[in-house]
């Protein structure tokens, strides 16, 4: 009954906020142009069908790429920095570069790179998702209880050590962090990304924006929002499924 | 054995943390550490273990730093390792093969009444069985030197008891030297052989003194007139002018 209830309840606002806008927009209280009824959008979504669901693979894969390099990379930055505290200062400024640069400026230069297509997507998001995973898995590293710090030092643990059974098995909650965050920027840079390059939804909103086609762009709008969720779902399920083996899944709400 | 030498620990300039403190202790002896709290009892554990470095001074120790277990007032257990490879956790760090690892931690776990958390998780424990397992885990290497940092102030009267009484009996066996801080005074006086207590701010030796109650320990050893005598000579110390 919980469960149904949690799928239900959410339910409830988006039913009443369709019905009200389809009725607001039919009888021209709000002009078609600037919001399109609930209605046409789920035309366009039927109708465009193929078109769209081609385009939201592309963005999938994409984003999907981006989010892959961004999870492993960003892990492996982040056990680099957090080997010592010289590496870490040394290094951790550049790391904070990624999540400062203004993503729409850099992409023309990612296209002069790659060119256009799918090598720009991904860099586009990868370049968006990596510093979450990067700051969350640095500060689970570095906020590991100290009594554990000093007993690794006690039972002579080298360095490696310390990091690998205890650092990373420490920050795992807040690595998981870092992932979700990641999944919803990786699928926001890669429609960023096709904005600039071509393809994918981001293309298919740039071209109906361009068209006036505001039916599609909502169309198109609403499936990036779904591939955000579905992202963060998974990584939320891998989330779960780790913490459980380990014994240390929490399953308050957060 | 252990010589502290003129062993000092100033944290800033302004305060003066601990010291300096001149201290022998003998090789299997069980000492307790009484001082309100800032006078460095813990710091006085953390020097000797290495974990901190001290201003001035020197610490000599006739056993390696290898020999040395560490008990911390919080358990401080892997939340995400079993109770098994909690109390494994010593000898797979020094390479000992898993399977050996797990065989030698078998007499711990029963000595420590385990048997049945071997599988658990920390979450799972209460904070006894917690302070158990860190115990286990504090033993498992048969260390030298053990520093035992307010083990159970975290726990009912009666488990503080019962492990206390549990811990003493494997003192008995294995004879490590035994460093204990406890804000407890009886506690501390009855399981220890020697008092040591600390002034406030900075800490200092104000009485070390040998506790004659024997190996052995009992609850009825609490009421016994020269038990009381000490516990509030160090009260009278602690509460200060």
């Amino acid at each position: 009954m919980t469960k149904a209830r949690s799928v239900l309840f959410p339910m409830i606002p988006l039913v009443v906020i369709s019905v009200g806008f389809e009725f607001l927009i039919r009888r021209n209280f709000i002009p078609s142009f600037l919001v399109p009824a609930p209605s046409q959008v789920w035309d366009v979504l039927v109708t465009d069908s193929a078109m769209l669901k081609e385009a939201f693979v592309q963005t999938a894969t994409a984003a999907a790429a981006g989010l892959s390099a961004s999870m492993i990379l960003g892990l492996m930055f982040a056990l680099f920095l957090s080997f010592s505290n010289w590496i870490r200062q040394m290094f951790y400024p550049y790391a904070v570069f990624f999540q400062t640069v203004p993503l729409i400026a850099i992409a023309p230069i990612l296209v002069i790179w790659l060119g256009y297509g799918m090598p720009t997507v991904i860099a586009s998001a990868f370049i968006v998702s990596i510093f979450p995973v990067i700051a969350n898995s640095v500060l689970g590293m570095q906020s590991t209880d100290r009594n554990l710090v000093d007993l690794f030092r006690l039972m002579d643990a080298s360095p490696l050590q310390t990091l690998f059974r205890l650092r990373l098995p420490h920050a795992m909650p807040a690595i998981l962090g870092g992932f979700k965050i990641a999944a919803g920027l990786a699928v926001i840079g890669a429609i960023v990304g096709e904005f600039i390059s071509g393809g994918g939804l981001g293309g298919v909103i740039d071209v109906a924006r361009n068209q006036q086609r505001i039916d599609r762009v909502f169309a198109a709008v609403l499936l990036a929002s779904l591939l955000g969720i579905l992202f963060f779902s998974l990584i939320s399920i891998l989330n779960r499924i780790i913490l459980t083996s380990r014994g240390t899944y929490d399953s308050t709400p957060t | 054995m252990i010589e502290l030498k003129n062993l000092k620990k100033v944290f800033t300039k302004t305060s003066a943390g601990l010291g300096p403190i001149n201290l022998k202790i003998k090789a299997g002896e069980w000492m307790t550490i009484l001082g309100p709290s800032g006078s460095g009892k813990s710091t006085l554990l953390r020097l000797i273990s290495g974990l901190e470095i001290q201003t001035e001074g020197e610490v000599v120790l006739s056993s390696p730093k290898n020999e040395i277990s560490f008990v911390f007032q919080d358990a401080a257990l892997l939340p995400w390792k079993s109770v098994l490879d909690n109390i494994t956790l010593p000898l797979t760090l020094r390479g000992v093969p898993k399977l050996e690892a797990q065989s030698r931690a078998q007499p711990w776990i029963e000595k420590l009444k385990l048997s049945r958390f071997v599988s658990a998780h920390p979450h799972q424990l209460s904070g006894g069985l917690k302070m158990r397992v860190s115990i286990a885990r504090a033993l498992i290497t048969e260390p030298k030197l053990l520093l035992l940092d307010e083990p159970f102030s975290a726990l009912d009267e009666p488990i503080r008891i019962e492990l206390g009484l549990e811990l003493r009996e494997l003192w008995k066996n294995l004879n490590p030297t035994v460093l204990l801080v406890t804000h407890s005074i009886t506690e501390g006086i009855w399981l220890g052989d020697r008092v040591l207590v600390l002034s406030g701010q900075p800490g200092l030796s104000v009485l070390d003194q040998r506790i004659e109650l024997g190996k052995d320990r009992s609850m009825a050893q609490r009421a016994h007139p020269e038990f009381l005598g000490l516990v509030n000579q160090c009260y009278e110390l602690l509460r200060g002018p």
